[in-house]
């Protein structure tokens, strides 16, 4: 039972993380070209890939130690 | 220089083919899966040249041109998040591989329900979806040839030549020197797309100044919406989350959670293939946007050129044919791990149980040699007339290759799987996709979304419903594989 509610909150996280990919949608961020003109938007998105990197990192040590 | 550049490459490639050509005390786990025995970087370089084709080299770059930076996001966090299934599906993978013996995807889907209808639709699926995906490598290498060499190698012979050259080192080395040159060329793939990107964007005036110029005539391509606001939300959505059902569906990256070290080898591996498309996806799609300063209004397929050509127009000859060597490593690591996984799966999940024969391990490889040239010609046949853009036959691909994914998962994870619901997942799956491919069922009922994320909400449906939570394997039946 409590294996199973870790699953769910890392199904969450991972969800939650992959919901923060589509927030372009509801957010109106700016396409002008910003760092090396590439739209400022995308920059703020490679953040959320490295956030989806760290929390795969996480998963993967605890995974591990079990 | 050009021809000098190519003939080292092969002579390099083949050198190595050789090296992996072990004739003494091979197995067919030495063979198909290299002992099982790849540590981290070897793996993860292996699965990434398996998964950087053609369709990372000119696949995006075509569509960078074509839709705009939004592409890039969709195939690095897309790919990233499909890492996920290296943990969901590779762990399991892996273990069954290595309790029970298990060489193909196909085998492990028999060992554990004991069906052999299954078994050759689930082979049938794979082969049948994978086949395009393989054409997409032949097709590059010929667009690549062609403009490298200015035409004087035309498209047909280029691709007759590639696949010539692929077939033969893959007949003599097998997993091994796939893996081995995987390493390689993974290395320099991603070594000359960054030079790349620099000496065409210093051509251009900085890259931040040519993104500049292009935003004041193209500012639709800078929109996470894409050009002509092709993303919606709903194709957004489906293009980013097919990667992590069709990804793993693969038969060559499949096959490539059996050949880990051990599970701290593939983890690791696991978080490299998260990490590292953050970076190099970003170089193709960077040269497809900029093409529109140099090449505007190329439309459909003859956009899928724009990385030959943006080489040829803004660097030295010698430069272009480097890139486009790694290119053609891209596209034959791909080829040499399709061709491989395709025989593998056509000798043990066909061939041998429909014949009923016992054969050696010479015997064995020798049928499976017989199929890497049959699969490599329809490949080539396929690429003589290109049905599609180079996106669009694979994403084909993928989706009719996702829809294997709920069985997969279910039997990997979930329970005892009812071989029925397996195959009516399979087999309704199949049909939906393709009645929404050629029109007979109409686009509308899709709500905006791709078609295959309703299918597969369909098949995880069937096979859920075949499913009892308790969950026993079956013993692996030998009928006419002999294991050495």
């Amino acid at each position: 039972m409590q294996r199973t509610r870790v699953n769910l909150l890392w199904a969450l996280l991972f969800g939650a993380i992959f919901l923060l990919s589509q927030s372009h949608h509801l957010i109106s961020f700016s396409h002008q070209p910003s760092l090396l003109g590439l739209p400022f938007w995308l920059w703020c998105y490679m953040g959320i890939h490295v956030l989806l990197v760290a929390a795969l990192f996480v998963y993967s040590r605890k995974t591990e130690h079990n | 220089m050009v021809y000098l550049i190519l003939l080292l490459y092969f002579a390099f490639t083949f050198w190595g083919s050789l090296i992996g050509a072990n004739t003494k005390n091979q197995t067919p786990e030495s063979y198909f899966l290299a002992n099982r025995n790849l540590g981290t970087l070897a793996l993860f370089f292996t699965i990434l040249a398996t998964n950087f084709s053609a369709f990372y080299f000119i696949g995006f770059a075509g569509e960078g041109y074509r839709v705009g930076y939004a592409y890039y996001f969709i195939m690095a966090f897309g790919t990233a998040f499909a890492a996920l299934s290296f943990f969901i599906i590779g762990h399991k993978v892996w273990q069954l591989g290595k309790d029970k013996g298990y060489l193909t995807p196909p085998e492990l889907i028999y060992g554990e329900t004991g069906s052999q209808s299954l078994r050759y639709l689930y082979a049938s699926i794979m082969v049948i979806y994978t086949l395009p995906y393989l054409a997409l490598q032949i097709i590059g290498g010929g667009y690549i040839l062609e403009n490298l060499t200015g035409g004087q190698i035309p498209y047909l012979l280029g691709t007759i030549l590639l696949t010539v050259f692929t077939i033969a080192y893959v007949l003599i080395g097998g997993m091994t020197s796939v893996a081995k040159t995987d390493l390689k060329q993974g290395l320099l793939a991603i070594l000359f797309m960054l030079l790349a990107v620099i000496f065409i964007s210093r051509d251009l005036g900085g890259l931040a100044f040519a993104n500049e110029q292009l935003f004041q005539s193209e500012a639709d391509l800078f929109q996470p919406t894409g050009k002509g606001e092709q993303y919606s939300p709903q194709k957004w959505f489906s293009l980013l989350i097919v990667w992590l059902f069709c990804i793993p569906m693969f038969p060559q990256l499949f096959m490539r959670f059996y050949i880990a070290r051990d599970l701290s080898h593939l983890r690791k591996s696991a978080l490299l293939y998260a990490g590292i498309p953050l970076v190099i996806s970003l170089f193709p799609v960077i040269i497809g946007v900029l093409g529109h300063l140099s090449f505007p209004g190329l439309e459909g397929k003859a956009a899928d050129q724009i990385l030959p050509m943006m080489l040829v127009e803004h660097t030295t000859d010698w430069f272009a044919a480097l890139v486009m060597t790694g290119a053609i490593a891209a596209f034959m690591s791909t080829l040499d791990s399709q061709l491989l996984a395709l025989s593998t799966i056509a000798t043990r999940d066909f061939y041998l149980p429909i014949s009923q024969r016992e054969v050696d391990f010479k015997k064995e490889v020798a049928i499976g040699r017989v199929f890497v040239a049959i699969f490599a010609l329809i490949g080539l046949f396929i690429a003589f007339k290109p049905f599609a853009t180079i996106f669009d036959m694979g994403k084909l691909s993928f989706a009719g290759l996702a829809i294997l994914f709920p069985l997969t998962l279910f039997i990997l994870r979930v329970g005892k799987v009812n071989p029925a619901y397996g195959i009516a997942s399979i087999g309704i799956g199949q049909c939906l996709l393709l009645s929404f491919y050629y029109g007979w069922l109409p686009k509308a009922w899709l709500f905006g979304f791709e078609s295959f994320i309703p299918i597969l909400l369909i098949c995880f449906l069937i096979v859920g419903l075949g499913t009892r939570r308790q969950k026993t394997s079956l013993p692996l039946k030998d009928e006419g594989n002999k294991k050495t």
